[in-house]
């Protein structure tokens, strides 16, 4: 991994074309911009992993028929009688 | 020409050209996968995000709507106009379902990154709000409804196990 020391206000090229700012640094948190063309995405990498973690998940699971019927009886009437 | 695909969940499905939607990055986890239809009952909440790349692999979705009263999630423009080109009124938004093994009740529902579709151009793409309070894990069913659903499970359990234990504690 290549490793640089940046300060707050100092900037980064990842190629030609992606910018990396470091805009502020406080305690522990860096607060960074980054310029990138659109095809380029960018993600938190904890949010991206955890999103990859549930979708694989997802994919595998059944649902079963009772849960479905659980979720038709929330939409099917407005919800004001639970019954009692 | 409808391709013919045999999936683990529904059969034999056929997927009519119109009814592909293409995902040019592929959906997290399924990087590969650019091609994916929507199968499932009409009348089901929950429909299925079923991948034309693995027959095996569907996410379960649902309309936000079903679940929520007020879902708004904002997106990055870049992010969404890849999938809007030039037009608010064609787009949709699904959210992906969890389900843990063993406690479906407890299913919670991704509203931090939806499935935002343009059903008339076939494009989509699962998007991370930049709603920070938006939960990757919220909870669909309400309390009373989860335990309801947990206690008739396991009373079922248990008649399957046959009568062999007591029901003690009454």
């Amino acid at each position: 991994m290549l490793v640089l020391m940046r300060r707050a206000g100092e900037k980064l090229c990842l190629g030609s074309d992606i910018e990396v700012s470091v805009l502020e640094v406080r305690g522990d948190s860096v607060k960074i911009g980054i310029q990138a063309p659109r095809s380029v995405q960018v993600w938190r990498k904890e949010i991206y992993d955890e999103i990859v973690r549930q979708n694989v998940e997802a994919a595998r699971t059944d649902i079963p028929k009772n849960l479905l019927d659980a979720i038709r009886k929330r939409t099917g009437d407005d919800g004001d009688d639970d019954g009692h | 020409m409808p391709r013919i695909i045999e999936t683990s969940r529904f059969g034999a499905l056929a997927a009519e050209d119109g009814d592909v939607i293409v995902f040019p990055k592929g959906i997290p986890g399924f990087d590969d996968h650019r091609e994916w239809i929507i199968a499932g009952e009409d009348d089901d909440p929950i429909k299925w995000l079923q991948s034309l790349n693995d027959a095996d692999v569907a996410l379960p979705v649902t309309p936000p709507s079903v679940i929520l009263d007020r879902y708004a999630p904002r997106f990055a423009d870049e992010e969404l106009e890849e999938v809007r080109l030039g037009s608010d009124e064609n787009m949709m938004l699904l959210v992906v379902l969890s389900l843990p093994a063993g406690a479906p009740w407890d299913m919670t529902a991704n509203l931090r990154a939806p499935i935002v579709l343009n059903h008339v151009k076939r494009i989509g793409k699962q998007i991370i709000a930049l709603n920070e309070d938006y939960p990757l894990k919220a909870g669909v069913l309400p309390e009373p409804v989860r335990n309801a659903l947990k206690a008739k499970t396991e009373k079922s359990e248990d008649a399957a196990a046959g009568a062999a234990a007591e029901p003690g504690g009454d």
